[in-house]
């Protein structure tokens, strides 16, 4: 017999995560927002249905949640009705969500106040590491709550790594977005640089990407911004939520982030020509005007 | 087959690179601006040293180049004693120099009048891949001249490409430079976040290095960059020159960099300094307050 789970926000992260822990044997009940969503889960996977946050947390033994951002989180956990509501004794709410490092450390004194334990969570790999059930997911919280529900977690995950204490695994989310805001820049430069000298694009990418400049992004984007192909991938308004919390942060911890505020400016750029949800790489776009 | 060949210029990346040709069979004739090196190199390797530029390349059917720059170049090839004057009709140039792309243009247009083929063939993997005879080597040039030198090249490179006509080496090694840039810097500022932030950097990095920030640089640099020490690779001297021939050929195309314009301004202030002689990685020093590396 499967462990008594729940799961709030069947997004296109958050739907494939519930069906792996379904399809894993687990009795998982789920919540989301726009209950056709859910409905439609529950067709898929089997499993129940709640009508709040608070009824899918009852009685489980671990709660997850994987919602937009800070606010949105906010209004399933702390909120009335919220998983808080329901979740009992000794249970551990595990937050999938790329949310503030402050809003993950006042989960963890809210889930303290419950007799509960709290674990920020959130994850990398895309919508189809999600679905590939292939997720790295990087986590801040308690050791005894990590050891409790890494088996779980890993159903879905290629890697979950325990950071640190509550807020430890949005930073590292935050550090990887960092990494990539200038690098996904830097190659936008360099793709948009051998067009306008001539190169056969291809080409240079077989080049060098064996070398110093190689990178995922190199490998799984360079031949789409050659193409001006943007319709896929990571929105660009989900990257300036996730970049303004890492400025937000930098403000309290003073470190200094030029590139990847002036990456953010870029971004808005790309938002205001209508790119809000195009990919990550559509900084390119920016570039290739005559 | 046996070739001739001579080689200008045994510095970090030129001297292992020449010592490949010769055990691989090759008949070398060295030349270095301080003949003390080629000393060295010849006692090392065997082969012959030339007393002049144009002795070392009178006879030989390929003579092969790394320099220091746009200047270096020019007056090993059509300066006043520069080898042009002394090779045979037919004979290859292989400059492994990172130039301009203009300046590679301008000696092949000599070449080609004096009826000498020019490649340029800037190399990417540092002094360990030239060690190792494990470069990539991107060129531009005449395919008829790529084909008869890429055999030679093989023997240190991993990967040796034509990119193109002349110039197309140089501007492939420029888009490289680029694409680095904007990594070492993001890796800079992620990991000096990372330490504000109080997380244990070494585990950060290999929480992150598997998925859409994973690069070459974070495989390789990141943990060095972490505990500052900043010897592993280019300098930021010589990395400045290359982003500066960056930005002068994409301000002659019309294009923008502005990533690499801001990060040149950051080794800029490294150099300043005085610690031009560091690594790329030195950009996280930047990050950190009052901290130098150099004191």
């Amino acid at each position: 017999m499967g462990m008594k789970l729940a799961f709030i926000g069947l997004g296109v992260m958050g739907y494939p995560m519930a069906g792996h822990l379904a399809a894993a044997g687990h009795d998982v009940t789920v919540y989301n927002r726009t209950a056709a969503k859910a409905r439609s889960w529950v067709k898929k996977y089997g499993g129940k249905l709640a009508k709040t946050p608070a009824q899918a947390a009852r009685g489980a033994e671990i709660v997850f949640a994987c919602v937009g951002n800070d606010d949105d989180v906010r209004s399933v956990t702390t909120a009335k009705d919220g998983i808080y509501d329901g979740i009992k004794k000794g249970a551990i709410f595990v937050d999938h969500t790329t949310a503030s490092a402050n809003l993950a450390r006042e989960l963890d004194a809210a889930a303290r106040k419950k007799g509960c334990q709290f674990l920020d969570a959130p994850v990398s790999g895309g919508q189809a590491g999600a679905e590939n059930g292939a997720l790295t997911i990087m986590i801040g919280g308690q050791k005894t709550a990590f050891r409790k529900a890494e088996a779980i977690i890993r159903i879905y995950a290629r890697e979950a790594q325990l950071l640190g204490p509550a807020g430890a695994g949005q930073l590292t989310k935050m550090v990887n977005q960092i990494c990539i805001a200038g690098l996904v820049q830097g190659l936008a430069e360099g793709m948009n640089f051998a067009q306008r000298a001539g190169l056969d694009g291809d080409q240079v990418l077989d080049v060098i990407s064996k070398g110093a400049a190689q990178s995922w992004q190199m490998e799984n984007r360079g031949r789409t911004m050659l193409r001006n192909k943007f319709n896929f991938g990571f929105a660009v308004e989900w990257m300036r939520k996730d970049l303004s919390i890492c400025l937000e942060e930098s403000r309290t911890n003073g470190a200094r982030l030029p590139v990847a505020a002036l990456v953010d400016q870029f971004y808005a750029e790309v938002q205001a020509q209508g790119g809000g949800r195009w990919d990550t790489s559509s900084l390119m776009k920016l570039l290739t005007r005559p | 087959m046996t070739e001739h060949v001579a080689f200008i210029g045994l510095g970090a990346m030129g001297g292992p690179i020449a010592g490949h040709l010769a055990r691989a069979g090759h008949d070398v004739t060295v030349y270095n601006r301080t003949s003390a090196k080629a000393d060295a190199w010849v006692s090392e390797y065997g082969g012959t040293v030339a007393g002049t530029l144009q002795e070392a390349a009178e006879s030989t059917k390929f003579v092969f180049s790394c320099v220091g720059g746009d200047d270096d170049l020019r007056s090993i090839t059509t300066g006043e004693d520069g080898v042009f004057q002394a090779m045979q009709k037919g004979a290859v140039f292989v400059d492994h120099t990172t130039t301009s792309a203009e300046v590679a243009r301008q000696i092949a247009e000599q070449a080609q009048a004096g009826r000498l083929s020019f490649l340029d063939a800037p190399l990417a993997g540092g002094v360990s891949g030239a060690q190792r005879g494990v470069l990539s080597i991107m060129v531009g040039g005449d395919a008829e001249a790529f084909g008869q030198a890429a055999p030679l090249m093989e023997t240190y490179g991993q990967s040796v490409l034509h990119m193109g006509s002349v110039g197309a080496g140089q501007l492939t090694k420029m888009v490289n430079q680029i694409c680095v840039t904007g990594i070492i810097e993001s890796l800079a500022e992620g990991l000096s976040f990372a330490e504000r932030a109080g997380l244990d950097g070494d585990r950060v990095i290999e929480a992150i290095s598997n998925g859409s920030a994973s690069s070459w640089q974070i495989g390789n640099r990141a943990t060095a960059m972490l505990q500052r020490n900043f010897s592993g690779g280019g300098t930021v001297e010589l990395l400045r020159k290359d982003l500066d021939i960056c930005l002068n050929e994409a301000a002659r195309m019309g294009g923008s960099l502005p990533v690499v314009d801001l990060v040149r301004s950051y080794y800029r202030q490294i150099i300043d300094r005085g610690d031009g002689g560091l690594d790329a990685a030195s950009l996280i020093s930047l990050l950190n307050g009052t901290e130098s590396p150099g004191s």
